[in-house]
């Protein structure tokens, strides 16, 4: 049985383009194993982190402007994920990610499959932003 | 009570530990290997064309993984591992910046914010990009000198940029080109392939946030 390759989403600034593939495509831009329209939206959620983020000099690390701004970010990963899963089919495994918030108030992007640990919950962080 | 004299027994290693890591940070601050061939399995060697520098795989090889190797050793792993202390210094290496002396480092951060543990343990996974950069050149090669391989080329991208941007709020990204080459059966050196990493740094904190093996900089 041939196995799967993985594929991972890396939401993480000053990252664009979201994937990469363990495999020689890596993180090559120019794929063809998914549609012009899902690569544009991978770029659209990079942007999507930026624009619901702000930067924590203290830690250096990201803080969502809101929960408005998670929850926002969670459903348009979530959708991304799962379009991705649906182009992609069944010689890939796509590690898919979602948006969360640390106890202590900062942005995370954690597995998929740890959504319900934080699913729903909001911490206020402390730090001064720009 | 187990917990309690597991504790013990990390404090006495520390202890011990404690004057050798002082003096391997020295040590790992300067880092030009010989390409020379060697009797050592790998035969990759990774070239900064800006920086005039080369790093090699079978000399970082030669030195055990994360537990005792080159970039963390026994207490970095300790500090990163067990005591979670996210500004311990795992090395660091002084240049400048807009004029004024400093010490850029590699800390142990966290998986959900900066250093090692970030680009280690971060659901980025950029440890399986540095990994993947190495079988990428040669696939049977061995990849847990990621880390070596990952900071030596950050600080090619601090000392030789090819892009250098200030992304705002204190932080500057950089990359520079890193070239792969590999050993043909002749001996001579075959270039593998080219890659931009993306190397993110705090001018504020004097540290590494993320590293990313870009194949075309994303700064």
């Amino acid at each position: 049985m041939k196995s799967k390759v993985p594929v991972y989403v890396r939401i993480e600034p000053p990252i664009k383009w979201p994937l990469w593939f363990d495999n020689e495509a890596l993180d090559a831009e120019d794929i063809t194993v998914i549609s012009d329209d899902l690569k544009a939206e991978g770029f659209k959620l990079s942007a999507l982190f930026v624009a619901s983020t702000d930067w924590c000099s203290i830690k250096d690390c990201y803080v969502w402007l809101s929960q408005e701004s998670l929850e926002e970010f969670r459903r348009r990963a979530k959708d991304y994920c799962a379009w991705l899963r649906s182009e992609l089919g069944e010689g890939y495994a796509v590690h898919a990610v979602t948006g969360s918030v640390s106890v202590s108030g900062h942005a995370e992007i954690i597995s998929e499959s740890r959504l319900r640990e934080t699913e729903g919950l909001w911490h206020a962080h402390q730090c001064p932003t720009s | 009570m187990k917990k309690q004299l597991r504790n013990v027994v990390i404090i006495a290693l520390s202890t011990t530990l404690a004057a050798s890591a002082s003096l391997g940070v020295q040590a790992r601050e300067i880092n030009k290997p010989n390409p020379a061939p060697t009797n050592q399995t790998s035969t990759l060697y990774a070239v900064s064309p800006n920086a005039n520098e080369t790093f090699s795989f079978a000399d970082s090889n030669s030195i055990k993984g994360e537990a005792g190797g080159k970039l963390l050793g026994s207490f970095d792993w300790l500090q990163c591992r067990e005591f979670n202390n996210e500004t311990w210094l795992i090395s660091s290496f002084s240049t400048s910046y807009l004029g004024a002396k400093r010490n850029m480092s590699i800390q142990c951060g966290s998986a959900s914010t900066q250093g090692y543990l970030h680009i280690a343990d971060g659901d980025s996974k950029h440890q399986q990009g540095w990994r993947n950069r190495i079988t990428q050149a040669n696939a049977g090669d061995n990849t847990d000198v990621w880390d070596d391989f990952m900071w030596w080329s950050a600080q090619q991208a601090w000392n030789a940029p090819e892009v250098s941007k200030d992304q705002g709020n204190g932080k500057v990204c950089r990359s520079t080109p890193i070239k792969m080459y590999g050993r043909a059966s002749n001996g001579s050196l075959v270039l593998k392939y080219t890659f931009r990493p993306s190397i993110v740094w705090s001018v504020t904190a004097n540290r590494l946030i993320t590293a990313i093996p870009s194949t075309t900089p994303t700064c």
